[in-house]
């Protein structure tokens, strides 16, 4: 078996391999899509969690399911469920991150073969009646798993369920510290393609993977090379390597990012003490930064921008990212609304920002390319 | 093709003579905002008109203000001084509208003056929701790039069972966000609700439903049918934006009054009907509302339309909760009334939007479902409606790509080509049943 950076590489480019061989073996696959599922619930039932991504296959049999103008990584995901990619997952938690996620969940029910659906609200507010209120959908979804897996999800399992994802977390933030160096030890592109391939096999296997990996990028001399720009991507749901890879040939180092398979997903542990059910209340509805997750303006303007941006001009600054750009999927509605906010605060930062609206599979590959190459240039003259 | 009167006219003729009023009611909705003493909050449609009636707030709701902008066929700068701004061409046009003009209001100090009605007054406060979609939270989170006044936003998300148990959850949760934005008014206008004016409004407001239900119902299910989609489109206006007033309960006596006469007198819009048609889900598109009317000149008329529906009010004796009487007052959709059930498992809220259900008790031939560009809160699952109604209630649908403020995304051209096919198959259809 591959290890290290080849694992990941081979699972990134055959999402399904170790699921399938799992299930084979007589385990169940959860599916979920988007960030908010937790995750800890799944392992804790002795199922293997596994995360719904897109293609960038042409979309050839969701047209006649789900309309064009909503968010094209959903109707990707959809494209691909229609064409029984995701065969060997039994069941699917479909959380209430957005619109498109929220509606979809209605049409996958009705034309995607699982034998489990689970819908979870996830509130879009986060008071503390909304954590609250969460903590209830949390522990109806661990007992429809425990029904579903035909077992207990104990409080100690759960617990050591968080710990070994927390262990996921930690490994990851590890690794993501050698893209601090200059040239980083690891690029950006290896990076995505590590995040996809660790959603899609059990915690312990994907910590082994990760010290694997952590081993490899530590004593490695084929890293990625100097270059005159280091960058930060911000955005939502990028699983595939293609807009990285194009940032990264047109002369830049993506060294940092605020992406849903990234930073978003590992920045925070969940804590160990106390409920582990409202633990992951508070994580998966605080700690997760999306622009679906409303934060409540406190003080100034300004106040209100650093609760909700900060974080990213922090990631920048403490990679030493002079630039950054936006990667926004079209009709990705509260990425679009926080795009401009967004623009300004770094650009007040002192940060450079190109603000970029895609398709999800690039159709306008030459635009985009022009106009990252025409970004470079204005920051390198700089 | 369109019924224009004397000029070019692309608003919509009007049937009952109790809508023609809404346009003045509006308008003088905006113009009292100029000069009341009351604060003015700009809110998004989140059925809680009552809480600002008794809180002494006079409210302004910039999605209504934004389809009067279409409706005029001036939101064009606004988009673009949102876009300029870097907001998507994408977003909900009431979005941009609404952001463009506080954008414009704050670059040249006044409200421009081609802006409908004396345009917004500028608000105190802010008030959105998670209801419907996500953009009605976003959006007024944009606004504080221009307005530097205090926000909320709250949330209303929809259970998926009518389970006790699941619903129950749902509900306190929304009264528990619902009581702190009455909270937050407190705050910012340093006076507490009065509970008890609170109460009697919401009294109010569940007559002024039940008429509005009755009036939009009766309507539907005459033969012929006295007050088309146009006019439905236009007076469901006071039970949204000047809900549990004495003007709003005032109005829905008259107009279900007037809605009860012309069906004793059996006046129609279209005498002799031959293709009675459902505005399925999906918004109009306001700047070219004749479109409603061009149908009737082929016999047929849009008995119904989704869009705007009246709840179907319901009292839960021993519930004293003014915010828990108004979270259920408006919590039946018309289709579960009608149906005198209410769904116990899991069910699909895309289903649960489908105009399917009112095609037997309305006796419609046909629906049309409008797709709006900029609106996932609609849109999303018309294609799976389609889909479903043509394979289970065999009734034809036509989807109409348009949006509802950018008259870009409307082609009257393609629409009155899709149109005639869509007549052609009506036709078809009924010489089939025929023979
Ligand atoms: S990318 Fe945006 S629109 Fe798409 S699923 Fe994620 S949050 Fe929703
Ligand atoms: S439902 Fe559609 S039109 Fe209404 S605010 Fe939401 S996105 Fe805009």
């Amino acid at each position: 078996m591959a290890k290290g950076l080849e694992r990941a590489k081979e699972l990134y480019e055959n999402r399904g391999l170790r699921a399938s061989e799992l299930k084979d073996k007589g385990k169940k696959v959860m599916g979920y899509i988007c960030c908010f599922p937790p995750i800890e619930l799944i392992t804790a039932a002795d199922m293997v969690p596994f995360r719904i991504t897109g293609s960038q296959e042409p979309i050839t049999e969701a047209d006649a399911y789900l309309e064009t103008l909503m968010c094209p990584f959903v109707r990707s995901c959809f494209d691909q469920g229609i064409k029984n990619r995701y065969s060997f997952v039994d069941g699917i938690i479909w959380p209430h991150t957005c619109d498109n996620v929220e509606k979809t969940y209605d049409v996958w029910k009705r034309y995607v073969p699982h034998s489990f659906y689970y819908y979870l609200d996830v509130p879009h507010m986060a008071d503390p009646s909304s954590f609250e209120f969460f903590t209830g959908q949390l522990e109806a979804l661990k007992s429809a798993l425990e029904k579903f897996a035909e077992c207990e999800i104990s409080e100690q399992k759960l617990v050591e369920a968080i710990n070994i994802h927390n262990q996921n977390r930690n490994l990851l933030r590890q690794l993501s510290e050698f893209r601090k160096q200059d040239p980083p030890l690891i690029s950006g592109s290896e990076m995505t393609q590590v995040m996809v391939a660790s959603t899609t096999i059990p915690a312990d296997e994907c910590n082994q993977m990760l010290r694997e990996i952590i081993e490899e990028v530590e004593g490695r001399n084929d890293g990625p090379e100097k270059k005159a720009a280091r960058l930060l991507v911000y955005g939502c749901e990028i699983d595939d390597v293609g807009f990285i890879k194009l940032v990264e040939q047109s002369g830049a180092n993506v060294v940092i990012d605020d992406l849903c398979l990234g930073t978003r997903e590992y920045w925070k542990d969940i804590p160990t003490e106390g409920s582990p059910i409202r633990n992951l209340a508070d994580h998966y509805l605080g700690d997760i930064k999306c622009p679906r997750t409303f934060l409540r303006a406190t003080g100034t303007r300004q106040d209100d921008l650093d609760n909700r941006f900060g974080h990213i001009r922090d990631f920048a600054k403490d990679y030493n990212a002079n630039a950054a750009i936006l990667y926004i999927i079209q009709y990705c509605d509260t990425f679009e609304f926080d795009a401009p906010d967004v623009r300004d605060y770094l650009e007040q930062s002192g940060i450079r920002v190109l603000h970029l609206e895609d398709d999800y599979v690039m159709s306008n590959v030459g635009g985009i390319e022009t106009r990252i190459q025409a970004f470079l240039e204005v920051i390198s003259n700089v | 093709m369109y019924r224009g009167e004397g000029k070019f006219k692309t608003s919509a003729r009007h049937w009952t003579e109790t809508t023609k009023k809404v346009r003045g009611m509006l308008k003088d909705q905006y113009a009292g905002a100029h000069t009341t003493d009351k604060p003015v909050v700009w809110s998004m449609l989140a059925m809680i008109n009552e809480l600002y009636m008794a809180m002494d707030v006079y409210p302004l709701y910039p999605e209504n203000y934004a389809g009067l902008c279409a409706t005029k066929r001036v939101a064009d700068p606004f988009l673009e001084r949102a876009q300029a701004d870097g907001f998507s061409d994408v977003c909900c046009t009431y979005a941009q509208t609404g952001l463009g003009y506080a954008a414009m209001c704050q670059d040249i100090g006044q409200i421009p003056d081609f802006a409908p009605d004396g345009g917004m007054a500028k608000p105190m406060m802010l008030v959105g929701s998670s209801l419907v979609c996500d953009t009605r939270f976003k959006w007024f989170q944009s606004f504080a790039r221009y307005l530097d006044v205090p926000y909320y936003a709250f949330d209303m998300p929809i259970p998926r069972s009518m389970r006790p148990d699941t619903a129950m959850g749902y509900l306190n949760y929304t009264v528990e966000q619902m009581r702190g934005l009455v909270e937050f008014m407190e705050r910012v206008l340093g006076k507490k609700m009065n509970w008890d004016k609170l109460d009697e409004i919401v009294t109010r407001t569940q007559k002024t439903y039940e008429c509005w239900y009755e009036a939009f119902i009766t309507s539907a299910s005459a033969i012929p049918c006295p007050m088309p989609a146009e006019d439905t489109l236009t007076n469901f206006a006071p039970a949204f934006f000047m809900t549990g007033s004495e003007e709003a309960l005032n109005f829905y006596q008259e107009l279900l009054e007037e809605v009860k006469g012309k069906i004793e007198r059996k006046e129609g819009v279209v005498p002799e009907e031959k293709y009675r048609l459902i505005w399925g889900s999906g918004l109009p598109p306001w700047h070219t509302m004749n479109v409603f009317n061009s149908v009737e000149e082929r016999g047929a008329v849009f008995v119904y339309q989704c869009a705007y529906q009246p709840f179907a009010p319901m009292e839960i004796p021993g519930i004293t909760d003014p915010l828990m009487r108004m979270l259920l007052g408006r919590g039946l959709p018309a289709s579960r009334r009608l149906a005198r059930e209410m769904p116990t498992e899991e069910f699909s809220l895309v289903d649960m939007s489908s105009p399917a259900f009112f095609i037997e008790p309305f006796k419609a031939d046909g629906i049309v479902i409008s797709m709006l560009r900029s609106c996932r809160g609609t849109s999303i699952g018309q294609t799976y409606l389609k889909r479903k109604i043509q394979e289970q209630a065999k009734v034809p649908v036509l989807i109409l790509e348009t949006d509802i403020c950018d008259v870009h995304a409307h082609s009257e051209a393609n629409v009155a080509a899709r149109f005639d096919a869509f007549f052609e198959t009506l036709e078809s259809r009924k010489k089939a049943g025929a023979s």
